[in-house]
């Protein structure tokens, strides 16, 4: 059963027309689901509220109708209504109390007119203050257009602050030890309603650091595609063509405004929101079981592969033991005891030879020229290649990812970025037999990016003798410090899937 | 121990109005009509007054009322149980303990604003169902539809309001459907 027809469960119990069998179901699903007993809840407040509207509409009409005091109907059922108190009264011992008469119309003199007046109340609306702590780099912020360079202004509840490229700002509220840091190219409204902190995140990033708020207030952050509830939590919440929330500590309450799925994300854990996105609770780091004794032999295009040793120290400080080999040097005797097989973009595939397609050993690739000779993809030049900016136009920092129930998309849905800076080459190549799995495509044309192939799936000429990776970083492990965390996640999953193994 | 009778009375009479709307809320969501709750929190307002000096402190009143106001509706289910469907003790613990932890309150300006937006004739549909005097079938007639159709109508509204409040209720944005 979908969302909207749980909801339409709901709205049908208050509206008083589901059949028994409906209202049983009903109630099996609410034990079942915590978010939907929160609607549950709020439906009945808005069912409440619209009862006490149609009874305000009501006795409006009412006193239109009367010139004076109350109606001879009202009278009757004021009178009915206190009879019936004195007669349960009555059924009390003797030492009972007096009931307050007054009680008896405002709890069932049920056209009383002032009873919409006491059913909501009303909160002062405070403003919100916030300190700009500080400004990095020499730089200024925007606040409502106008450019601030010094820290002694302070940011009240409507204004809306944004900061330019290379400025990051640090925020404090008030009275309490919360905090904002707003990263470059971001934009944010600050708000305030009844007491909650709130803010809009039109564009970019933030980081928070939340106090534990008062009883019964929170803070509300929104983007176009979520909302977040905080009661008190270290975060950092990132709009753009979708909405990324990473909890560091404590937990948001975090919801699609698409969907309208909700969950709660813990610390350690992040979820995203979009387009086309389901709404899931992810791992940040990736957790590696213990490898111990676990070999990994690294292929590259120098025997000094020091420009990449953040790879190796990477799978170094996870427990493998990596031994390195340059292309030039590469046999197939080297491949003997060995568990993975990673072959870097520095290698030249004229070097690897024939043969190694028939290796039993998982491989991960992102040398797209040699995705042919592993029979990854049909001909070589034909259907594979690099997508960069200066060559078609696309931009070259993103994929799409496409499954993101597979262990390899490592939880992330819609556009990943991998690279930290514009016009890297990402790799792509068109897998030689349907039997791969495709994770994430490329480009306007929807290259695909990653994909993969299980240990005895149909390849070009053969089946894989193991696990196949073709990941798209092209070049790039060249210039590793632009390779973005979730590349670097990507990577991990990558490992850990080749391997046969799952986090921890 | 609260201080003497007319003092506690005003006092009962003062906390009972401004948590009304609370309770009011929370029996709808145990009960399954606006009647049943109207029956329970009258019976529950007089247990609560008899008990009322047993309250050591304003702060509780809410939680306390609302246990009162939870066995009444356990005790009028038993009443009413073979004639339709109430909820069962372990989703009337349910809702009651998450009750206390839920702190999402819809304001009045988002409900009213969320409303605005829906258009007249819709919103007088919405309304329709609180009105003794078979509004849905007067409407139903008048609109050549039938009244199975209006309440599907009317269930895609309420929901359209509910999202709207929700969403209004977050950043104090102009409410809007």
């Amino acid at each position: 059963m979908n969302d909207a027809m749980k909801q339409s469960l709901i709205e049908g119990w208050f509206l008083g027309n589901l059949s028994f069998e409906e209202s049983q179901l009903l109630e099996e699903l609410l034990l079942q689901d915590r978010q939907l007993r929160d609607d549950f809840r709020m439906a009945a407040k808005v069912d409440l509220f619209l009862k006490t509207k149609s009874k305000e509409k009501s006795a409006s009409s009412e006193r239109k109708k009367v010139t004076a005091g109350k109606t001879v109907k009202q009278k009757r059922i004021a009178s009915s209504k206190t009879k019936n108190l004195r007669r349960k009264k009555s059924g009390k011992s003797k030492n009972a109390k007096s009931f307050p008469l007054s009680i008896v119309f405002s709890v069932a003199a049920l056209f009383a007119i002032c009873f919409g007046a006491f059913l909501f109340t009303g909160k002062p609306v405070k403003n919100v203050y916030l300190h700009i702590t500080e400004i990095t780099n020499g730089g200024s912020l925007f606040i409502n257009g106008k450019e601030i360079s010094s820290t002694a202004f302070k940011v009240k509840a409507g204004d809306k602050v944004s900061t330019p490229e290379g400025v990051r700002v640090k925020l404090k509220y008030d009275n309490e030890n919360s905090s904002i840091e707003l990263y470059e190219n971001s934009e944010v409204t600050f708000n305030s309603e009844q007491g909650n902190k709130s803010l809009y995140l039109s564009k970019g990033r933030l980081k928070a650091e939340v106090a534990a708020q008062i009883k019964g207030k929170r803070m509300y952050l929104q983007t176009v595609h979520s909302q977040a509830i905080v009661l008190g939590t270290v975060f950092s919440l990132e709009v753009n063509n979708k909405s990324r929330l990473e909890v560091y500590e404590g937990k948001v309450q975090f919801e699609s405004l698409l969907s309208g799925k909700k969950v709660y994300v813990n610390g350690g854990y992040f979820s995203e929101a979009g387009e086309e996105i389901p709404t899931g609770v992810h791992p940040l780091k990736i957790k590696f079981p213990d490898v111990n004794g676990k070999v990994i032999l690294y292929v590259g295009g120098t025997n000094d592969l020091s420009i990449e040793n953040s790879i190796l120290q990477r799978l170094r400080k996870i427990g493998f033991s990596v031994k390195t080999i340059s292309d030039v040097d590469w046999r197939i005797e080297h491949t003997e005891d060995v568990d993975l097989i990673i072959i870097s973009a520095s290698s030249a595939d004229g070097n690897l030879g024939k043969g190694i397609n028939k290796i039993d050993v998982p491989i991960i690739s992102w040398h797209s020229s040699i995705f042919d000779n592993l029979g990854l993809v049909k001909a070589k030049d034909l259907k594979s290649g690099f997508i960069q900016n200066k060559s078609n136009g696309t931009t070259g920092t993103d994929i799409q990812m496409t499954n993101s129930g597979h262990p390899l998309s490592a939880g992330f849905n819609g556009h990943v970025t991998l690279f930290n800076t514009e016009g890297n080459n990402i790799s792509w190549g068109v897998p030689s037999h349907e039997a791969a799995i495709i994770i994430a495509t490329v480009g306007k044309q929807k290259h695909p990016a990653i994909f993969a192939f299980d240990t005895g799936r149909q390849m070009r000429l053969r089946p894989a003798p193991a696990r196949r990776v073709a990941l798209c970083y092209g070049e790039s492990s060249r210039y590793l410090d632009i390779w973005t965390s979730d590349a670097w996640r990507l990577f991990d999953v990558s490992v850990l899937w080749a391997l046969g193994l799952e986090p921890q | 121990m609260l201080v003497g009778q007319d003092y506690s009375e005003d006092l009962f009479l003062e906390v009972f109005e401004r948590y009304k709307a609370d309770l009011r809320a929370y029996g709808r969501s145990l009960l399954p009509d606006w009647q049943a709750v109207d029956e329970v929190l009258q019976e529950s307002s007089i247990v609560m007054w008899a008990k009322f000096d047993q309250l050591s402190s304003m702060d509780g009143f809410l939680p306390w009322a609302k246990t009162i106001l939870r066995f009444e509706a356990l005790r009028l289910r038993r009443k009413y149980a073979r004639d339709r469907h109430f909820f069962s003790d372990q989703l009337f613990e349910l809702l009651y303990k998450e009750e206390a932890e839920d702190q999402f309150e819809p304001e009045q300006n988002a409900m009213e604003k969320c409303l605005h937006g829906i258009s007249d004739a819709n919103q007088k549909l919405l309304l329709a169902p609180y009105s003794k005097n078979q509004a849905v079938t007067e409407i139903a007639s008048k609109s050549g539809r039938t009244v199975n159709s209006l309440y599907k109508l009317m269930g895609r509204l309420r929901l359209k309001l509910r999202k709207c409040i929700e969403q209004s209720l977050s950043l104090g944005f102009e409410g809007h459907i």
